[in-house]
């Protein structure tokens, strides 16, 4: 289904440091694109954030409505429908290879927020639906030959370890984990 | 005519409001826990090893990728 799906344009908007509320990582590449109107819905800003920590991208999106939320990446937007969701999370896995050419060896990791219901109800940490998604779609973008693919389930995270000139995998999964674990002491 | 036609707008537009109260949202439907309910624990204490991720895919599925 994915080879019918075209992604949105994105555009790049600008490299950001990082500030006295949200500096854990180094800097950030912001783009944005735009969703297309449906019969029910105007289209919507999305943006996508990619934050470099070390050696790795942490990819995050959300509509740009909902900035000044807590819970941008935890909403459940109705405008979308399978198909137009698919291709918002087609158009974020374009950035990775946009990414990689200026920053060949960089990894990534994307969390998959935990829904929230307009009745105040909220998903489980464990294997959500954004994770499952992002699963799917991570292992069919992206094949193994620069990656090595690893699922935190427990968390939902998902991580794409960059092998070129990697001598011990593991060894650097374990240090993305300490190092992430140590920026990110949080509870969730 | 046209008071009937407004009285069966009326009753239709009752009707969705509250059929909108009666229907459960998806985290009513897949048993998600109020925000209330919810308890956060500390990141380090449930994060697991990592598992590589060994499915494949077909072919037809490859032709998609964006890196191999």
């Amino acid at each position: 289904m994915l080879d019918c799906i075209k992604p949105y344009q994105i555009h790049f908007i600008q490299k950001s440091s990082p500030t006295a509320s949200n500096k854990e990582f180094n800097f950030s590449y912001i783009y944005k694109f735009y969703t297309n109107k449906t019969d029910n819905y105007q289209r919507l800003k999305y943006i996508i954030r990619t934050e470099c920590i070390d050696d790795v991208f942490a990819v995050k999106f959300y509509a740009a409505r909902d900035r000044k939320l807590d819970e941008k990446y935890n909403r459940i937007i109705k405008a979308h429908n399978y198909t137009d969701t698919l291709r918002i999370f087609l158009t974020c896995a374009h950035i990775v290879p946009l990414i990689l050419e200026k920053h060949p060896m960089s990894s990534f990791v994307i969390n998959g927020a935990q829904s929230m219901d307009i009745r105040d109800k909220i998903e489980g940490k464990d294997n959500n639906q954004r994770f499952r998604l992002y699963k799917n779609v991570a292992m069919r973008l992206f094949g193994k030959q620069l990656f090595e693919h690893y699922e935190y389930k427990e968390i939902s995270s998902y991580l794409m370890i960059n092998k070129t000139e990697c001598l011990n995998i593991e060894e650097k999964k374990e240090r993305i984990k300490k190092t992430f674990l140590e920026i990110y002491d949080i509870e969730i | 005519m046209p008071d009937i036609m407004g009285s069966n707008f009326k009753t239709k537009k009752q009707n969705l409001s509250v059929n909108d109260s009666n229907k459960k949202s998806k985290g009513e439907r897949l048993g998600w826990k109020s925000i209330s309910e919810y308890k956060t624990v500390p990141l380090k204490e449930i994060i697991g090893k990592g598992n590589i991720v060994n499915e494949t895919y077909s072919y037809q599925d490859t032709c998609v990728r964006l890196i191999q």
